[in-house]
């Protein structure tokens, strides 16, 4: 049994940086894609599972990660390490949970990591902080090229890059964002949000994808439909929804503040009291100055609505997205989290 | 979704029951916990949100009307098969299943024509395609707005991108 030595530190999507960081927390990419010569998983045996990995890997380490990246494989390290590659978005649970030759390859910025076996023989993503979407996809479509040109991937002319699962045909991507909705839960205005969103054709979703809640107000909005749009198009979607669900945060936080700041301060305190770390200093583990975003409310409710994302949010308990903070180690990791023991969703669409 | 809780598979012991059953056989009640897995081992009938979605996908029938149930030449997965799991078994199943499948991508994402990234080596008839179609969209759009003489022209470029497309499968 092998075990993961990370560097100390969460990945870059952890970073809190990025564009409209107050709000949005990191911006994703995921691409499945299938090898033309081989079967799907549902229909591979073990040695066909095998076999795929074996092609698959080289190719993804020297196209992919030319500086150098690990692969792991999934059977030769312990299950605590799959916890953390999946609080770190490295992989899925499908893919923890899952049987035969599989494993993912990431890079130390752990922006870019594929997953091999999984639903489809590839699941790439790229995971940059903040609302970055067009920066996420620059990069992933320089992987899908680097891999297109060692790798021939089942693709038919009307029904586009061919998977396993027909919900996800077409592009093979998913795009995603990630915000921080406090303020919304707290006045109940989020149902509205979603009933918005869903007459678009976007999801939303817990932090860690299908079937999971949404711990700590942390949301996920993604693309439903992958066949008869673009990758711009998508995009371009996403991107103009999400700018007036972030102004719409923002003014209810700034509400909330003059509304009811005392209620919200006895909240944050409480909770900076849970936590257990004394008294809130506007400080970053990193020791670097935390600078409120412009336009974002200032004071104790700042520091509440955006807390440091490398620890659980402090009213969460212990269903925050636990996520490894400063130096975390994999053997820190503490006891399963319910959304992650409980049901193994079927039918991904992470 | 209801609470979960925290069970594990009272027959692989190992991964989370998912599946709760009471049965009550001649008074006596007994409570079963499964994975999903092993659920259907045990040859259960579980519906789950995937099986719901591809059981929306047309059964197959044969010339004569009977259903009927393909399997692809490729990958042997039954058309059947598919209905129950919705997953794929390999790149063929998508000719091979066209008929159930093409309703069935048009309920999930309203559309069967894919319009985003190309790979290289397809390019050219994967452009002519798309072309087509763009053209038979445009002539609905004429036909629709009673233009006749635009249609009738894109009638005719219809036509020759057709005849152009079909030597090319030749």
């Amino acid at each position: 049994m092998e075990t993961i030595e990370f560097s100390g530190r969460g990945g870059a999507w952890l970073s809190g940086g990025g564009a409209e960081s107050d709000v949005v927390m990191s911006s994703r990419i995921r691409l499945a894609r299938n090898l033309a010569d081989h079967p799907f998983l549902p229909q591979a045996d073990s040695a066909e599972k095998a076999a795929i990995a074996g092609i698959i890997q080289p190719k993804v380490l020297s196209a992919v990660f030319p500086e150098g990246g690990w692969y792991l494989e999934m059977e030769r390290i312990e299950e605590v390490d799959h916890l953390c590659l999946i609080e770190r978005h490295l992989i899925s649970r499908e893919l923890a949970s899952g049987d035969g030759s599989r494993g993912v390859a990431f890079d130390r910025s752990e922006i870019t990591s594929v997953m091999v076996n999984e639903e489809d023989h590839l699941r790439m993503q790229v995971i940059v902080p903040g609302f970055e979407l067009d920066r996420a996809f620059e990069t992933m479509d320089r992987v899908d090229h680097a891999l297109e040109s060692e790798l021939v991937f089942a693709f038919h002319a009307q029904f586009g890059y061919l998977t396993a699962c027909p919900t996800n045909v077409g592009t093979g991507m998913r795009a995603s964002v990630m915000l921080h909705l406090p303020a919304l839960v707290m006045t109940r205005q989020i149902e509205k949000v979603f009933q918005a969103i869903s007459k678009i054709s976007l999801a939303v979703r817990g932090a860690y994808g299908e079937g999971t809640h949404a711990s700590g107000d942390f949301y996920q909005i993604s693309n439903q439909v992958s066949l008869g749009v673009s990758e711009t198009g998508v995009l371009e979607t996403i991107k103009r929804v999400v700018p007036r669900i972030i102004a719409y945060e923002r003014n209810v936080r700034e509400h909330l503040l003059k509304e009811n700041r005392m209620a919200l301060e006895d909240k944050v305190f409480r909770a900076y009291g849970i936590r257990g770390d004394g008294p809130p200093a506007v400080r970053r583990p990193s020791g670097r100055e935390h600078r409120p975003p412009a336009g974002a409310a200032g004071g104790p409710f700042e520091r509440a609505v955006h807390p440091d994302p490398a620890r659980p949010s402090p009213e969460d308990g212990e269903e925050g997205p636990r996520a490894p903070g400063p130096g975390h180690r994999p053997r820190d990791v503490r006891p399963f989290p319910p959304e992650l023991a409980a049901r193994r969703g079927k039918g991904s669409h992470c | 979704m209801g609470p979960v809780s925290n069970e594990i598979c009272q027959s692989c012991k190992k991964a989370p029951a998912t599946i709760h059953m009471t049965e009550i056989v001649k008074g006596k009640k007994r409570e079963l916990h499964y994975c999903e897995a092993c659920a259907e081992k045990a040859g259960l009938d579980i519906s789950t949100p995937q099986s719901l979605l591809s059981s929306l996908a047309e059964p197959a029938h044969g010339s004569g009307g009977e259903e009927k149930d393909f399997v692809c030449p490729r990958c042997s997965l039954r058309y059947s098969e598919f209905r129950r799991r919705g997953r794929l078994g390999c790149g063929d199943c998508y000719q091979t299943f066209r008929e159930g499948l093409v309703p069935l991508l048009e309920r999930i994402h309203g559309n069967v024509q894919h319009l985003g990234r190309i790979p290289a080596r397809a390019g050219a008839r994967v452009e002519s395609q798309r072309e087509l179609t763009e053209l038979k969209r445009e002539l609905t759009r004429a036909v629709q707005r009673e233009e006749y003489e635009r249609a009738a022209e894109i009638r005719d470029r219809i036509r020759k991108a057709e005849e152009r497309s079909g030597r090319g499968n030749d």
